[in-house]
């Protein structure tokens, strides 16, 4: 009987379940230290979009050139870029790195909204 | 890696700086605040002249909110006009508009809603009826660690274990988003918070949407477990489906339903059978943490170090398409 060829597996960075949890918000946090702003993140993630269906390799060099390309004036976020990048190593990896990105830009917004929401709450949200 | 200089008020020129010296200190905080967040020197230079044109702060606040979303040339091209693109102005519009950036934006029909009183909480809370979905109950998680002990890794937790692990994130760095001194803003248009028969005020609606807009995102806000309210049992179905789709879900936290104290935001969701676990942010204090889904029903305690904040009182879901 033919044995199907087993699922490909996310390398290890992708498969970590703190990706899109703690990891997604320390890089929030060295992002905002860097002052990018949230467009730069809302552009990534448009220019990510086009890399889904490409290969590992492929997206990899993309990416890479990317970020020298268009994040140039924001080196944390060009650098964010480049050590993903570096991380593909699978074709599985590709859609789990666009949706970190993805992620990335959602929470950082929501979380930005709410900084800026808290004022309306007593003790400024801190009660 | 080394910060870019905060922008401050080194950039104001002497008017500007005239009219902040008069500025409570509050505004003046604002005003510091509304520059770090401007995109670019050029959008802090036109904010720099809306101040010296004389506009108060919450004026200048809607404004930056307004510049925001803006690229280069098309900030350029709102906040300025000239006689030979627009014969209809007058001469002396013109020459206002030259000096005052907010006064050109609004007079080439930017949309400003500058808020001076701001909205409070409402102990009559949005109502939007609640699907009809299961109760799905998940195992009781014991708690694993002292709220005190805020800096501990999670990184064994499994959706499995029986406990709820927690750790405080990576503490000062986390700075993210505006200030908490910014005066909020209630939106007009599309993004303005949509009363239901039974609601006050939403508190998050509108400046969520606003934040979310360009990444194509809707919320809509609901207060849960008041009277006449969607059950939080009704409504997590919906946060884990969103989650799962990489949303994520704000949430205010309080003691009693309707008693708003504090935002947090759901990243994630973990099933195993029945199931869930779900990690919980909070974004003022930092403190991240997995909890399961019965401790949260249980409405008893929260994992976060405010144990007076003990259960989820009000629930941003994002508008899905065909759900």
């Amino acid at each position: 009987m033919a044995t199907l060829p087993p699922k490909a597996a996310p390398s290890p960075p992708f498969a970590n379940r703190e990706l899109n949890g703690e990891l997604l918000l320390e890089e929030i946090s060295e992002l905002r230290n860097a002052q990018v702003p949230q467009r730069q993140l809302n552009d990534c993630v448009g220019a990510l979009k086009d890399l889904m269906g490409t290969r590992a390799s492929e997206a990899s060099a993309h990416i890479k050139v990317l970020a020298t390309a268009r994040f140039a004036q924001h080196p944390a976020m060009a650098a964010l870029l480049v050590r993903w990048a570096s991380r593909l190593k699978t074709d599985v990896d590709v859609p789990l790195l666009f949706g970190h990105f993805e992620r990335l830009a959602r929470v950082s917004a929501a979380m930005s909204a709410l900084r800026r929401a808290s004022e309306r709450l007593p003790k400024g949200g801190r009660g | 890696m080394k910060a870019k200089a905060v922008a401050g008020y080194d950039l104001v020129s002497a008017e500007a700086s005239s009219r902040l010296d008069v500025w409570p200190e509050r505004s003046k905080h604002l005003f510091t605040e509304l520059l770090e967040d401007a995109a670019n020197d050029m959008q802090r230079e036109l904010l720099n002249r809306a101040v010296a044109a004389g506009h108060s702060a919450a004026e200048v606040h809607a404004f930056a909110d307004a510049l925001r979303g803006l690229s280069d040339v098309e900030a350029f091209e709102k906040c300025t006009i000239g006689l030979d693109s627009a014969p209809g102005y007058t001469v002396a519009q013109v020459l206002k508009a030259e000096a005052d950036p907010l006064f050109a934006f609004t007079l080439r029909g930017g949309d400003i809603s500058p808020a001076e009183e701001r909205p409070r909480a409402s102990d009559a809370l949005p109502y939007v009826p609640p699907p009809s979905s299961p109760r799905s109950d998940g195992r009781k998680f014991d708690e694993m660690t002292d709220p005190k002990v805020r800096v501990q890794r999670s990184g064994g937790f499994d959706v499995r274990d029986d406990g709820a692990l927690k750790r405080a994130a990576a503490a000062a760095a986390r700075e993210l988003g505006a200030s908490i001194d910014a005066v909020p803003r209630p939106s007009t248009g599309p993004s303005a918070a949509v009363p239901s028969p039974s609601s006050g005020p939403a508190i998050v609606q509108d400046v969520l949407n606003d934040a979310m807009h360009a990444l194509g995102i809707a919320y809509r806000e609901q207060g849960v477990d008041g009277a006449g309210q969607a059950k939080l049992e009704d409504v997590m179905a919906q946060v884990a489906q969103a989650l799962q789709r990489g949303l994520p879900v704000p949430v205010a936290l309080g003691p009693d339903p309707g008693k708003d104290r504090r935002f947090a935001l759901f990243l994630q969701v973990q099933t195993s059978g029945k199931s869930r676990a779900y990690q919980l942010y909070d974004v003022l204090s930092q403190e991240v943490a997995w909890l399961n889904e019965g401790d949260l029903f249980a409405r008893t305690e929260l994992p976060f170090a405010s144990k007076a904040n003990r259960r989820i009182t009000r629930i941003a879901l994002p508008v899905i398409k065909g759900s």
